[in-house]
């Protein structure tokens, strides 16, 4: 009873004379259109080149930078390489007037033992 | 030549072949007008320096002073084994007992290899800023600086009879450094933030005198830590007092120390399996006082460890063995 009824209403939409049916097809067929040439033109993009290098590194495209920067800086932003090993400052006292107690005379180590000590795992 | 520098809490100390320099780590800011305090300290032949108007008395000058006025505030250029961050003229103070313990290279980038603690495992910090510090003020100087940690400057000169292989304790003012050592592999350093200055700070807090008084009771006194207490209490006297109380925080040290050797000991994969019982060796300035490793051994008894201690040694001359084996170093270094 069911089927019998399904199929006599898609009779009936299929050969109405309305033209509803030939417009649903057509702007589907259209909006599939338009999705693969989307795809297609996303697939067809060159890729973006990678704009930061760290130091010496060379990048995709075989271009280098000397340290961590945009390759397009903006005018007039230079970069700043900071020098982690720099001398702290301290400022100078005068030692001369400090005194300090002496014991003067061979001073006992075991260096000698520790030259032999080395040597012999050599 | 060569040269070896112990970078103490309490005193630096620098080693050459023929001749040991000691420096008190400490300084003491005089209040008033800077050209009379100055003529005043020079016709008494005190050390001092000068800086942004203020005057320090330097070294050991300093910490007898604040012994006679008991009001003198002792300041110290480093705390718990590091650079005192609550001390800002602490750098130059340094520079300047580096400078003249030191003196200049006798050629030129002459080695200098100097002491730094092992990371502690008791005090959320760390050790490179100190290191770095040390190593500019050397290399200012005109030295070529190498660091070297505390405990394996210590281990050079008590376990070079042994074979490098033993482990070794430098119990300092401020920090206790110790080291495992296998063939003259370090297998595990490490350091805990107490030392003499704790023994000093409690003992001084429990009998109501000053840290300064209680150090100075415990490096001048007859004091004897392994003595028995009886009849100890019978003279109360402030010093038998301050004696007593000091003792008693040697124990609590010493127990701090072993304690937590053990549990490296326990815990840490690097530890080597000695096959035969090792010597444990211990040097620095609170090691010195009389009965130290009779006290010691007591106490290691109590607490015990999970190997076989072959005997306990006080190094020779305790209080300048780190300096020494910087020495040693130095040479080995140079002669590479």
């Amino acid at each position: 009873m069911v089927q019998r009824g399904i199929s006599h209403r898609l009779t009936i939409f299929t050969t109405m004379e309305f033209p509803l049916f030939e417009l649903i097809i057509l702007s589907s067929i259209t909006v599939l259109q338009l999705f693969l040439l989307e795809l297609w033109l996303i697939k067809k993009k060159p890729k973006e080149e990678h704009k930061y290098f760290i130091n010496g590194g060379t990048a995709q495209s075989g271009e280098s930078s000397p340290s961590l920067r945009h390759s397009h800086p903006s005018k007039d932003v230079g970069h700043i390489d900071l020098d982690y090993q720099s001398k702290m400052y301290i400022e100078n006292v005068d030692s001369s007037t400090i005194v300090s107690t002496q014991e003067e005379g061979k001073v006992s180590t075991k260096v000698d033992k520790l030259r032999e000590l080395k040597n012999r795992r050599r | 030549m060569a040269v070896g520098l112990d970078c103490g809490t309490s005193f630096y100390i620098s080693s050459r072949a023929d001749l040991i320099k000691k420096q008190r780590n400490a300084f003491l800011t005089l209040d008033g007008e800077p050209g009379v305090i100055k003529r005043m300290l020079s016709r008494k032949g005190i050390p001092y320096v000068e800086r942004n108007n203020r005057t320090h008395i330097v070294g050991q000058y300093a910490f007898d002073y604040a012994q006679i006025f008991s009001g003198a505030q002792l300041k110290r250029p480093m705390k718990d084994g590091l650079l005192n961050p609550g001390e800002r003229d602490s750098l130059p103070v340094l520079k300047a007992i580096i400078e003249e313990l030191l003196g200049k290279p006798e050629s030129e980038n002459e080695t200098c290899v100097y002491c730094v603690p092992s990371k502690p495992i008791d005090r959320e910090t760390l050790v490179n800023y100190h290191e770095d510090a040390l190593s500019n003020l050397i290399e200012s100087l005109g030295y070529k600086p190498v660091s070297v940690e505390e405990s394996v400057a210590l281990a050079y000169e008590g376990l070079a009879d042994h074979d490098l292989t033993g482990i070794a304790i430098s119990m300092g003012a401020g920090m206790c450094n110790l080291c495992v050592m296998y063939a003259g592999m370090p297998a595990v350093t490490f350091s805990v933030a107490r030392g003499g200055d704790f023994i000093d700070t409690h003992a001084g807090l429990d009998t109501g005198v000053s840290t300064a008084k209680a150090q100075y009771v415990k490096e001048s006194s007859n004091l004897n830590i392994f003595k028995q207490t009886d009849g100890m209490y019978d003279d109360e006297t402030e010093q038998s007092n301050i004696q007593s109380a000091l003792r008693s925080y040697y124990g609590a040290l010493i127990r701090y120390l072993l304690a937590n050797l053990r549990k490296q000991f326990t815990n840490a994969d690097d530890i080597p399996n000695f096959q035969n019982p090792v010597p444990l060796v211990i040097g620095g300035g609170t090691a010195m006082v009389d009965g130290f490793v009779d006290f010691f051994k007591v106490q290691l008894e109590k607490e015990g460890l999970p190997i076989d201690i072959s005997d306990v040694i006080l190094v020779e001359n305790p209080h300048t063995a780190v300096s020494r084996g910087c020495l040693a170093d130095a040479l080995i270094e140079e002669s590479d």
